[in-house]
């Protein structure tokens, strides 16, 4: 596992996609810190993470894209699909790498904040309530790189595994309001009254989640709906990667 | 050390491998011949892992790869037909990955350096292996495989792409493993499996169709052995004498050495031996052998024989498309 993340881990910086993402990250974070807190000098800094969740639904896709992808089309699987590892090494070991590229990306937020709180005279950083958004933003990526590797482990081909996952993207962004728009429907079709309760769908809401913690409010809960939807996802890929084999 | 039992593998509506069955043993240079698309990839495949059969097991060194796959997996190197290098690495780093990947516990950095010595990849260790010629790459992955020093190495095709200097090294290199592994090593050329392997297997169609020393091979699939003569002097006689020793089923004249001066191809039945009496016959009528050499069948002809059905319509399976 730890060959493999290695391996990842390095090859987004001997390729360029690693500084891309990087500086993809930090250009759009920097435009929101600039017009949100230099330039109106008012303390925003978790509006400005929580603007950010929009640009993670296009830039994850680009971290997993390869993952899979490029390891099928090459053929170099072969090679990890064959050596004493076991599955859930080749997943985790990938996915540990994209997730610690995205890591990399999140601690800006620290360097806005000192400067926040070096340069403005008189703001004080609300620690808690930006720890909360930074773990909110990192699980809320960390959820969609999951998907985004499963979507890679399907394909040979990098860019349909990241167009699909653009799309995932979107519909994640949408997922509240179309769930809104769903029961206004039902409500003018049945004639009812109360609003319809969708328990379930309500509850695995990406985002939904995600606004709890960006309110700075932290609770097992949110964290664990997190946890259990990436080891779903890692799970999944695990299963692909040994159907593959009956292929 | 390998042994592989009815091995089954359907690609749809295509039988691809069907009851495939041979062992190797420990030491053993194994070849592995067919013409392309005859399931020796797939064989490999199964064998090192990659792919799961439909039926059929393989067991390495006791292991079985399906129950047992961790300790099975960790006894092969395998080279596949398109070595899975990644063209962003370099060798070196490449190799350190694939130490890491296998959980090598030999001593890490004299290990490495013995590979790349033995492959003569040591010089390049420094370069990205995306600006390497493809015998290079090659290299590369053959060195890939014998990381870890496993006991079993299975090369597909290891010697496609190579020049006739590399080629040559390749197969010094696959001759030399031989006295501390078993190397299972396929090719659809012929003549190099005859060079390198003790044994053969032949598969076509997904079927094993001959499985033999290499220098029985001929003799499984005829009953004739070829003798090569060089004799000067007048070709119809020769003919006609040599035609009626007993034993010979044919013969015929191949080419003109020079003036008066014919090569002739004779075939006779393999429990004899003619050339004794080819020797005197030709001697008593003053024509003069230059050359005389048992060709025995040439393995290029059963070859041939063995593979001869090598249509693509009977693969189907009964009942497919």
């Amino acid at each position: 596992m730890i060959a493999i993340f290695k391996k990842d881990f390095s090859s987004y910086f001997t390729s360029t996609l690693g500084y891309i993402v990087i500086a993809l990250y930090v250009l759009f974070s920097g435009y929101f810190f600039w017009s949100m807190c230099l330039v109106s000098s008012r303390n925003e800094l978790v509006n400005v993470i929580s603007n950010m969740s929009y640009v993670i639904f296009f830039l994850v896709p680009l971290i997993t894209m390869k993952s899979f992808a490029e390891e099928k089309k090459q053929k170099t699987d072969q090679v990890l699909l064959t050596a004493p590892v076991k599955n859930w090494e080749i997943v985790c070991g990938k996915y540990l790498s994209a997730v610690a590229l995205y890591f990399i990306c999140n601690l800006i937020y620290f360097v806005y904040a000192m400067v926040l709180s070096i340069c403005a005279k008189g703001v004080s950083i609300p620690w808690g309530q930006f720890m909360a958004a930074f773990l909110g933003t990192f699980l809320l990526g960390a959820s969609l790189l999951a998907v985004n590797l499963f979507y890679s482990s399907l394909t040979e081909y990098q860019i349909i595994a990241a167009v699909v996952g653009l799309g995932t993207g979107l519909i994640v962004m949408l997922y509240d309001s179309i769930l809104g728009a769903l029961q206004n429907f039902i409500q003018t079709l049945t004639g009812s009254q109360t609003r319809y309760d969708f328990i379930v769908l309500d509850e695995i809401s990406l985002t939904g989640h995600y606004s709890n913690l960006i309110k700075g409010v932290v609770s097992p809960a949110d964290i664990i709906f997190y946890l259990s939807f990436i080891a779903l996802f890692l799970f999944l890929t695990g299963r692909v990667l040994n159907k593959r084999r009956f292929e | 050390m390998v042994e592989v039992k009815n091995l089954v593998k359907n690609y749809g509506s295509i039988n691809a491998l069907d009851n495939v069955s041979f062992t190797v043993e420990k030491g053993e240079i194994l070849g592995f011949l067919g013409p392309n698309g005859a399931g020796k990839s797939t064989t490999l495949n199964i064998i090192t892992g990659y792919l799961f059969s439909n039926g059929g097991t393989v067991t390495i060194d006791g292991y079985d790869i399906l129950e047992n796959p961790m300790q099975a997996r960790s006894k092969i190197g395998y080279l596949p037909e398109q070595p899975p290098v990644y063209s962003d690495m370099t060798v070196l780093k490449y190799l350190e990955f694939i130490y890491g990947l296998k959980k090598v516990k030999l001593p890490r950095k004299q290990h490495i350096e013995e590979v790349m010595k033995l492959v003569k990849i040591d010089d390049i260790k420094g370069r990205v292996i995306g600006n390497l010629s493809k015998g290079y790459k090659q290299r590369v992955g053959f060195a890939q495989a014998l990381i870890g020093n496993p006991e079993v190495i299975i090369l597909d095709e290891p010697t496609v792409g190579l020049d006739p200097r590399q080629i040559v090294e390749m197969r010094s290199v696959i001759r030399g493993l031989a006295k501390k592994h078993t190397v299972i090593f396929s090719s659809h050329i012929l003549s190099e499996v005859a060079n390198i392997c003790d044994r053969i297997v032949v598969i076509s169609e997904g079927k094993i169709v001959a499985d033999a020393k290499t220098a029985e091979l001929s003799a499984v699939t005829s009953d004739v052995k070829k003798l090569s003569v060089i004799v000067e002097g007048s070709s119809s006689s020769v003919l006609s004498l040599v035609g009626e020793i007993e034993g010979v089923t044919k013969v015929r004249r191949v080419s003109q050495i020079s003036e008066g001066v014919f090569e002739y191809a004779v075939e006779y039945k393999k429990e004899t031996d003619v050339r004794r009496a080819v020797f005197k016959a030709l001697a008593k009528a003053n024509l003069v052998i230059l050359e005389m050499k048992d060709s025995g069948l040439s393995l290029e002809d059963s070859y041939m024989q063995l593979t001869k059905f090598a249509g693509a319509n009977t693969r189907q399976k009964k009942g497919g498309i």
